[in-house]
């Protein structure tokens, strides 16, 4: 009897410690789902600001690659602006980013004269500024991290030969950013320099250029549906950036002019590669992100650490095509249906 | 080991309430602290707004005093300009992979930008510096805005965290007031639970010691009560009342013998009267007889002393005296010498009606003292009876009748105790081994029966062993001399033996010896006289 009572009374105890422990715990439990909130707690030696004003997947991919690039570096990437309620230029976000004293800054920049005017700031406030994709000369930046507009038009312009058809070929060239002028002179330049070499007879090419975004919002998409309305469309229309691309492409879907616009693109995003796939775009141009973002990084940390870095890394481009598509989604890793871009 | 039940009680009393208490407090203190960290929630919203208040003043001051130029803004500008660096101070300023962290970095550092330009703006103004101030204040109005998009930024995002907190803890307390509800369930059906256990333990024994006292109240004696090993007040209750039973039992079992052994003595007395009385009744009716005839041998005796019969007077005379010890004697006991006497005057008489041919011879111890030793009477008269009447038969020419009177030592003798051995031997018939163990046999039942109080069984066994004695052995003789029955004059050996057990409450002091017929018989009574003899149940 005695037995079975203590036996009772340790089984009862238990019980109740059990109980206990069990809110214990859950309480425990539920201060750690607090601290989670809070998100990770890393601290790092170096704060780098990301300025672009364009949301696109490229440049997405671009910060992700950084971000991951300086995460080993102990560093962090911040995107200036990302979730602010307020839109800020390049150029304010390059204030924000003097005012935050952060360690280097990598941007994308419009070619504004106020952006070029604020790295020149930054410069004189000791953060090194590395401009990516796009260069900003006379800037003040440290290091352009990019392809040359020769490689580029090298690249463009073998492309448009593998499109042109007898007769004239009206081919428009798009262009972006305020300094689009500019860039795009010396791109023009070298697209005909090339595709004159390669110009078989009965075939001749008419190049042309159209501005397409300035840098305000939903102009490019506007501007191409423009082009694609005249009355004379082109043969070839050239996007320099994804965002053209994924208009010029849903515009000709739109306008069914798939057969008569042939659509080189920019990038490799998962609804570029799946244009490709279904050949409504016979040819992208695209940029390793990886290697942007990593060298955008590398840069920074051998300006901070030397005091000094190349004043412009090269990056390597490539042509996907309906032919090399499947190697290239695979040498990505990229799903079809995937987000696309290297950041996926 | 706690040992009363107060003492257990009491432990478990404590003991309940004290995890009753402990849970409680363990609830309170779990929900107090949930409740804090429910306040502290939107605290940080609360100091986002109180940065933004700080901030505000800062500006509104420094616009005021770039405006105005006023001694009072320069005043509030330093004044809410160190409140706003306090209140930053309180911001993080490392570099945290944390989205709301770095936002709280930024803001510090741009607010201690903002500060230096406004300070800049300030001192411009004080320099009176236009081109100046006007750039810093720009400066300073655009830091401004940028930080007042971060503070509503972190503002927003420590919103949305404090809510997914808030959410959680809400939560939280949810189930942990669940769960503290079945923390105090569990504490009261436990403690519900042990008491009943406790209680049972404690009742149980007392309620089956009140199942055996209402048994006890019934009458039933025999009821079992286990050994309580508990040492608390029931335990000591149960083994005191079954100490108190087991009393009960023996005082019982005590007064039942001692009833059964004055129902047993007042059955001996009832049957020593039943004896008297039968005696009496004989002798009354033995009286007449004896009387007449002890008067007529009297009346004889003088008659032949007046005519000069010497013989015929000694013969009468022992006629005469042995009658009247008969008369006197049977209802009492007598002395040895008495019985002696009367023995000798029975072979006197026996002697002249046979002409002296009976051979009597006595051997007496000189030192026993024959008067002082009392004894039933009619004893040795019917052994001498029986010698001669059975022993000797008709062959009294060659029949010799012995008797001896000698001291036997306790430990010399079946009984233990210092002893007088009669011993009546005759040379005659002599009697079989059955012959001696039937008789023995039948006196030995009678002697249990008067010892025992069987005053019907004595009494039939006396009058059967008579009778037959009557018929074969002494009586037989006795009637075809004296023409009376055995049970007058003629005792028979039965109601010897049966006296002297009736008499000394001791059985085994007759017996009878013979080696066979044709080689005599020798009868033996054994008179207990030492110290530790049984005291004489006979009446006077």
């Amino acid at each position: 009897m005695k037995r079975r009572t203590a036996t009772a009374a340790a089984i009862a105890m238990g019980v109740i410690i059990l109980l206990t422990a069990g809110m214990w715990a859950y309480y425990r439990y539920s201060v750690t789902l607090i601290d989670k909130t809070a998100g990770s707690m890393k601290e790092y030696g170096r704060h780098y600001l990301f300025v672009c004003s364009e949301e696109s997947e490229m440049w997405q991919a671009i910060f992700d690659y950084a971000r991951q690039a300086a995460d080993g570096t102990d560093a962090v990437v911040e995107w200036a602006g990302k979730n602010s309620p307020i839109e800020y230029s390049t150029a304010e976000c390059l204030d924000i980013g003097i005012a935050e004293k952060v360690d280097g800054i990598m941007i994308a920049p419009d070619g504004s004269e106020k952006e070029k005017e604020a790295i020149s700031r930054a410069g004189d406030a000791g953060i090194p500024v590395v401009s990516l994709i796009r260069d900003s000369p006379d800037s003040g930046r440290v290091c352009f991290i990019g392809a040359s507009n020769f490689q580029m038009g090298e690249l463009y312009g073998g492309q448009i030969l593998n499109l042109l058809k007898e007769g004239e070929n009206r081919v428009c060239l798009l262009s972006d950013g305020a300094d689009a002028s500019t860039v795009s002179n010396l791109l023009y330049s070298q697209i005909v320099t090339t595709v004159n070499a390669g110009l078989s007879d009965g075939c001749s090419m008419n190049l042309y250029t159209r501005e397409a975004d300035s840098g305000n919002d939903f102009e490019a998409e506007e501007a191409i549906r423009g082009i694609l309305m005249e009355e004379e469309t082109p043969d070839v229309l050239i996007c320099v950036n994804s965002v053209q691309t994924e208009c010029a492409e849903a515009a000709l879907i739109d306008y069914n002019m798939v057969d008569e616009v042939q659509l080189i693109g920019y990038y490799a995003s998962g609804g570029i590669l799946s244009a490709i796939r279904r050949e409504l775009l016979p040819v992208t141009i695209t940029c390793d992100a990886e290697q942007v973002g990593t060298l955008a990084v590398t840069a920074l940390g051998e300006y901070l650490d030397s005091g000094h870095v190349s004043d412009y890394l090269s990056i390597s481009l490539e042509a996907v095509t309906s032919a090399n598509v499947n190697r290239y989604v695979r040498g990505k890793h990229l799903a079809y249906t995937g987000t696309g871009g290297e950041g996926s | 080991m706690m040992k009363s039940i107060q003492s257990r009680l009491g432990f478990l009393m404590v003991a309940m309430l004290s995890m009753a208490l402990a849970v409680n407090l363990f609830v309170f203190i779990q929900s107090h602290s949930m409740m804090r960290r429910i306040d502290s929630v939107f605290v940080s919203n609360v100091s986002i707004v109180e940065l933004t208040d700080a901030l505000n003043d800062v500006q509104e001051n420094v616009y005021e005093y770039l405006n105005t130029r006023s001694s009072r803004s320069l005043e509030n500008f330093y004044r809410y300009g160190q409140e706003y660096r306090d209140l930053c101070g309180d911001l993080g300023n490392r570099i945290i992979d944390s989205e709301a962290l770095m936002l709280e970095k930024n803001i510090r550092a741009m607010s201690e930008s903002y500060l230096d330009v406004s300070e800049q703006a300030v001192q411009a103004k004080r320099g009176r510096n236009v081109e100046e101030y006007r750039e810093y204040y720009q400066s300073a109005t655009d830091l401004y805005g940028y930080i007042n998009t971060y503070i509503y930024e972190l503002n927003t995002l420590r919103f949305a965290q404090n809510s997914e907190n808030y959410r959680i803890l809400m939560r939280s307390v949810n189930m942990l007031e669940l769960l503290s509800l079945l923390l105090i369930i569990s504490v009261f059906a436990i403690s519900v639970f042990l008491a009943f256990v406790v209680i049972r333990q404690m009742v149980g024994p007392l309620r089956s010691l009140a199942g055996a006292a209402d048994l006890v109240a019934a009458g039933d004696m025999e009821v079992e009560i286990p050994e309580s090993r508990s040492a608390d007040e029931v335990g000591v209750v149960t083994n005191a009342f079954r100490g108190m039973l087991d009393s009960i039992r023996q005082y019982i079992l005590r007064q039942r013998t001692a009833m059964e052994n004055e129902a047993r003595m007042k059955e001996n007395e009832l049957s020593m009267r039943a004896h008297l009385q039968e005696a009496q009744l004989k002798f009354l009716q033995a009286q007449i007889n004896p009387h007449f005839l002890f008067n007529s041998l009297n009346a004889a005796s003088q008659l032949a002393t007046m005519e000069g019969a010497d013989r015929t007077e000694e013969f009468l005379a022992h006629m005469a005296d042995y009658f009247r010890y008969n008369v006197r004697k049977t209802e009492g006991d007598a002395t040895l010498y008495e019985e002696v006497e009367s023995a000798d005057n029975y072979i006197f008489i026996l002697n002249v009606r046979f002409a002296g041919d009976i051979s009597y011879e006595k051997e007496i111890d000189p030192e026993i003292d024959l008067t002082g030793i009392r004894m039933p009477s009619m004893i040795l008269q019917p052994i001498v009876e029986n010698a001669i009447q059975h022993g000797i038969h008709d062959d009294h020419e060659h029949g010799r009748v012995t008797l001896y009177i000698e001291k036997v030592e306790g430990r010399d003798n079946e009984t233990g105790i210092d002893c007088v051995r009669i011993t009546v031997a005759d040379n005659g018939m002599g009697m079989t081994r059955e012959q001696i163990d039937a008789l023995m046999t039948r006196g030995a039942r009678a002697g249990a029966a008067n010892l025992s109080g069987g005053a019907e069984d004595e009494a039939a066994a006396g009058i059967t062993v008579g009778e037959e004695n009557g018929a074969g052995e002494t009586g037989e003789a006795a009637e075809e001399d004296s023409g009376q029955s055995g049970s007058g004059t003629g005792i028979a050996l039965v109601n010897v033996i049966s006296r002297l057990a009736l008499y000394y409450n001791e059985e085994n002091l007759f017996s009878i010896w013979s080696d066979g017929p044709g080689m005599g018989t020798e009868v033996t009574v054994l008179l207990p006289v030492g110290e530790g003899r049984p005291e004489p149940g006979e009446p006077d």
